[in-house]
């Protein structure tokens, strides 16, 4: 996949729609009776919010540049050897 | 059931395993086997230590008193780490970049390599972590016993009279001699604890093997589906606990707070970080493993509520509902999995704490009182190995005798948040030390003070009412001052405890924080390391040893370097160096490239605040250059500008490709204009140049030509010369005209003497054309700026073009003038058919005869009214058309003339009346 | 046979050399000064030629010979169209429209006789 030009902003709008859905005000709207599969919408909700995260941080993580000067493992001490 | 024999017994192994699988960690990490330690997964894993035993058993209890809210504590976390690419990477890189070895390191590098800062920091650790290593303490003591009982009352959970106090401090025992083996193997933060590591990554396995093995065998076994246990009436009872509200987002925020500033966290998540590539897995699998922890915890609360005996303890239903169904080997994974939660957390708190205080407590004070004055060979690092040892087994005594003296109270049970709450203090200096340059070392040491304060008085001492602290403090407040009780500070009653304290503590840190980093000003170093800190992505750390010039004597250094980190290491730090700097045999120069490295070999060990002390002691002439530091601050802005101008630029050059468009449209317009006037030109002038051209044949030709036919030939061939030059001088006017370049003086001059001219001039070709030209009413003696003649050829021009396009019966042409509107306007009218509506527009325009119906001979070349109207505009007036009259009214075409009078030209009285009544 | 040439000109000095030199060579010439005169004309009979200014009052030359040449009474007349303009695109337009020669003014008073001959098929 090509790498994101500006990834910043989309992890950015991620969190923000994950802030924004975990709010109570959005969470009470699934605060009611209702189940599916057995399961009451509001669970369903939460760990459905849940897994959308960790799938959208999965997917952009991939496509996030790699950093620019970043620090690997240190090198092996040089008397060391395999 | 099972007996304590046999649960003691899995547990010595699973220790035992432990033991193995951290010492062959660490062997193969000592031989240059990385492989499996270092790889994403186990770094995910191990930061799982923030899943303690709190949430291995208190996450279902949370649960059946409160619902949901348990979810918030890996809420948090989850959207820390989805949001990964701007706090955790950033605080990685310094951590790595700096070599911080804790927490209270990293805050005290960033401010100025501070002292005071890194001991503030380390004892707000130790006190708000020592309950939280009590309670796991209690959790194993509980669990064990709970576990190992024989009778069925256990289920109901172990009274806190009854707790058994030897098996907490066998656990302490154990934890301290697995901590102090493989946690203190050596001092360098860089070389990873990885036996630790190991040990951690597996207990993260087991833990979560366990709960979904048990939360399987609730749903499954004991529930019969999903659906079953959702339609137990205890599940209405627990999603029906309302929890979205201002607890919800505070718990959220506290969670997420949480997992960047809990000791043990950094140390899992920074300290112990081998590849900064690994976040970008753990970003993910990290919420992931969360996610799985809590997949389960609702159905065994509503399970439990459901089916276990009243008064049973919610917070053990994850081991007491295997066990009321004798499912001994489930009940020892289960309690397997809370002893690994437990262990870990301990483990890993003592090793990070257990840094904090050997660096920022024993080493000052060792540095203070020169217990280090004897300068032998790694003098200082035994004194940091003994220190950490001694940390370690006092901070687990510490948390020991915390769990003995609260053992019979509930006081642990809140500790989780209230430690959390504690640790949250260290935010706003992380943060703003990340992000904002100003952020100073007094801001930071006030804030977290206030901050430390006030969750101690709102949070921590509420925590012991009942015992030490009187109730009244509660009631009425100290002295009884009502204002200042603890859970209602300042008045502010009726919130939620938790709520209620973070909100004034953080809100009190912050505040002070940023208004003293805004007052006070920042030492260089401060200045130094800010800029370094919050612009870790664009500046190298070597930047450094460009700011800090200082020099010393290689000996001192080596000498140095050896009691730090030992003869080996030390030696072999200076011969890799000299190789670099092309040196084979000897000790490498002491370079200021050469000491800064040194120093933050030496940071990783002893923390950035000693090793700048350490080093101070063996260099001279230390200088820190503020024009360098100045340069680079100037480097970051001026990257910072150059972006922001690009993207300027780019919209500046949008702009200007919209203007060339413009222009390019309007040159469009223009060539077109210019073609449509070359065609017209063409036209004017072939037209009789045709006639010329077609009669001179016929005179060459035609030998038999009557003399009376020829000499009309040659009048005619004169005529249309005459036409042409006329066509050409009128073309040339206009130019002249539109160019400008006519220079008139505009002298005053009486318009209607003018005006009678004209007329003068015209009766002649009326009476020719059989045109009856009238002379209205006049405007009397009127003065204008303008140009005699030119004025008279505007005004000839209008009556003639009156005259000769009227094609009435009984053609009459009206002059009349006035002063009105302040200006003086000339009127001529005539009785013919108009202008047509559809050429209103363009009679202005040059060559546009296209209004009159048919032309006569005589009729210019149509640039007259052209002419006309350029005219009248250099003198600063105008030539109109009047809006035509109704059809039948006998009124034709009306133009006007109008000009500006010339100053001192008093209004006619009549005007002056007209103006006065309006 | 005499051919009859009909005049379509709003230059009353060129309908006059134009005259001259035509009759000169026996053919029957009379004159229209506007666009809507040429169809007036044309109703009371067809001449064998008709010479068309393009720039005509009222009605302008393109335009009469766009209606000459679709009302199946007329269509057959050869028409000469003259202008003054002498464009390159007026060329073609009077080559779309159906003209059968085209003069730009000035002319040659041969040519313009020559191409009316061989209009009428003398």
């Amino acid at each position: 996949m090509r790498p994101l030009r500006r990834g910043g902003d989309s992890v950015l709008a991620l969190l923000v729609l994950g802030i924004w859905l975990l709010m109570p005000p959005v969470i009470s709207l699934f605060v009611r009776p209702a189940e599916l599969f057995g399961v009451p919408v509001l669970v369903l909700y939460l760990f459905g919010v849940w897994l959308l995260l960790i799938v959208g941080t999965a997917v952009l993580a991939r496509r996030l540049p790699p950093d620019q000067g970043h620090l690997p493992g240190l090198p092996r001490r040089p008397d060391e050897s395999d | 059931m099972l007996s304590a024999n046999v649960v003691l017994f899995t547990a010595l192994a699973y220790v035992a395993l432990l033991f193995v699988v951290a010492f062959f960690s660490d062997r193969r990490a000592r031989r240059g086997w990385l492989g499996l330690v270092r790889s994403p997964i186990v770094y995910t894993l191990s930061i799982s230590v923030y899943c303690t035993s709190w949430t291995f058993y208190g996450a279902v209890g949370s649960a059946a008193r409160n619902g949901l809210e348990f979810a918030t504590i890996y809420l948090g976390p989850t959207l820390v780490f989805v949001g990964w690419w701007f706090l955790l990477r950033k605080l990685v890189r310094i951590g790595r970049v700096h070599r911080a070895s804790s927490i209270a390191d990293l805050i005290s590098s960033r401010y100025g390599k501070s002292m005071s800062l890194a001991v503030l920091v380390t004892v707000i650790a130790v006190i708000g972590t020592t309950p939280y290593i009590a309670l796991q303490l209690k959790a194993v003591t509980t669990s064990f016993q709970v576990v190992a009982s024989t009778t069925h009352t256990a289920l109901l959970g172990i009274p806190e009279a009854d707790l058994d106090l030897r098996t907490g401090f066998w656990v302490a025992v154990g934890m301290a001699v697995f901590t102090i083996l493989f946690g203190t193997r050596n001092i360098d933060a860089n070389e990873h604890h990885h036996g630790v590591v190991a040990a951690i990554a597996l207990e993260a396995l087991v833990k979560l093997f366990a709960l979904i093995a048990v939360g399987l065998y609730v749903v499954f076994a004991i529930g019969g589906g999903v659906g079953e246990v959702f339609a137990l009436p205890a599940s209405a009872k627990v999603l029906g606990a309302e929890v979205f509200g201002p607890r919800w987002v505070a718990l959220t925020f506290l969670s997420a707070t949480a997992i960047v500033c809990l000791p043990r966290q950094f140390q899992i998540t920074v300290v112990e970080n081998a590849d900064e590539e690994h976040l970008r897995t753990a970003a993910w699998l990290f919420p992931l493993y969360l996610f799985l922890t809590c997949l389960f915890t609702l159905p065994i609360a509503i399970t439990g509520l459901a089916t276990m005996p009243a008064g049973s303890n919610p917070d053990m239903y994850v081991l007491t509902l295997p066990m009321l169904h004798d499912r001994s080997a489930l009940s020892l994974l289960v309690f397997i999995g809370g002893f690994s939660s437990a262990t870990s957390m301990v483990i890993v708190a003592s090793i990070a704490l257990s840094i904090m205080v050997s660096n920022h407590i024993v080493m000052p004070i060792a540095l203070r009182l020169a217990w280090l004055s004897r300068g032998v060979s790694g003098d200082v690092k035994s004194l940091l190995l003994v220190s950490r040892r001694i940390s370690i087994a006092l901070i687990l005594s510490l948390g020991f005798v915390y769990f003995v003296f609260s053992a019979h109270s509930d006081a642990l049970a809140k500790i989780g948040l209230i430690a959390f709450a504690g640790v949250a203090q260290f935010l706003p200096c992380l943060i703003g030390g990340l992000y904002w340059h100003r952020a100073s070392k007094g801001g930071a040491f006030a804030g977290l003070l206030i901050g430390f304060v006030t969750w101690a008085y709102t949070l921590l001492l509420p925590s012991f009412e009942g015992g030490a602290v009187p109730a009244s403090l509660f009631s009425d407040g100290p002295w009884g001052i009502a204002l200042l009780r603890p859970e209602a500070l300042f008045g502010a009653g009726g919130m939620d405890p938790l709520v209620h304290a973070l909100f004034w503590s953080l809100s009190l840190n912050a505040g002070l924080f940023v208004l003293i980093s805004l007052i006070k000003d920042q030492n260089p170093l401060e200045r130094l390391q800010s800029t370094l800190f919050v612009d870790v992505f664009r500046n190298p750390a070597d930047k450094e040893s460009r700011f800090i010039h200082r020099s010393a004597a290689i000996d001192d250094l080596f000498v140095l370097a050896q009691r730090i980190l030992g003869a080996e290491q030390a030696y072999l730090l200076f011969r890799d160096y000299a190789r670099r700097q092309g040196i084979e045999e000897g000790l490498p120069r002491p370079s200021t490239e050469f000491i800064a490295q040194l120093e933050r070999q030496f940071a990783g060990s002893i923390g950035a605040a000693s090793a700048r002390v350490m080093i101070s002691q063996v260099v001279t002439g230390e200088t820190i250059s503020l024009g360098e530091m100045m340069r680079l601050v100037d480097e970051t802005q001026q990257v910072i500008e150059y972006s922001q101008q690009l993207e300027q630029k780019s919209q500046q050059l949008q702009v200007t490709a919209r203007q060339l468009r413009e222009a390019n449209e309007r040159l469009r317009l223009l060539d077109a204009q210019k073609d449509d006037f070359l065609s017209q030109v063409s036209h004017e002038v072939r037209t009789p140049m045709a006639s010329i051209r077609s009669f001179s044949e016929i005179l060459l030709e035609t030998r038999d030509l009557e003399s009376e036919q020829a000499t009309r030939f040659l009048s005619i061939i004169h005529d249309e010369t005459l036409r042409l030059t006329r066509l050409l001088d009128e073309i040339l006017d206009l130019s002249h005209l539109e160019r400008g370049e006519l220079a008139w003086s505009l002298q005053p001059l009486d318009a209607e003497a003018v005006l009678d001219r004209a007329i003068e001039t015209c009766r002649g070709m009326a009476a020719s054309a059989d045109v009856q030209l009238v002379v209205g009413p006049r405007a009397g003696s009127v003065r204008v700026m303008g140009h005699e003649d030119r004025l008279n050829q505007v005004f000839i021009n209008l009556i003639s073009n009156a005259i000769k396009h009227n094609r009435s019966r009984a053609p009459v042409v009206t002059v009349s003038s006035a002063i009105a509107e302040g200006r003086y306007q000339v009127t001529f009218e005539d009785n013919g058919e108009g202008v047509p509506a559809e050429a209103r527009d363009r009679i202005f325009t040059k060559f546009s005869r296209a209004w009159t119906q048919s032309r006569p001979r005589d009729a210019g070349a149509g640039l007259g009214l052209a002419i006309s109207r350029a005219i009248a505009r250099k003198m600063h007036g105008d030539v109109e058309l009047l809006p035509a009259g109704r059809p039948g009214s006998g009124v034709g075409a009306r133009f006007r003339v109008s000009l500006p009078l010339a100053r001192g030209q008093a209004a006619p009285a009549g005007e002056l009346e007209r103006r006065a009544g309006e | 046979m005499a051919a009859t040439v009909l005049i379509a000109e709003d230059e009353p000095n060129l309908v006059e050399s134009l005259s001259f030199i035509l009759r000169r060579e026996g053919c029957e010439v009379s004159a229209v000064f506007d666009g809507e005169a040429v169809l007036e004309r044309l109703r009371d009979g067809l001449p064998d030629v008709l010479v068309l200014d393009v720039m005509l009052p009222k009605r302008n030359g393109f335009d009469v010979l766009k209606a000459i040449r679709s009302d199946p009474r007329l269509t057959g007349i050869p028409v000469l169209v003259l202008t003054a303009k002498g464009q390159e695109r007026d060329r073609k337009t009077a080559e779309q429209l159906g003209a059968d020669a085209f003069v730009t003014k000035p002319f040659s008073n041969r040519d313009v006789v020559d191409r009316i001959k061989r209009l009428a098929g003398l």
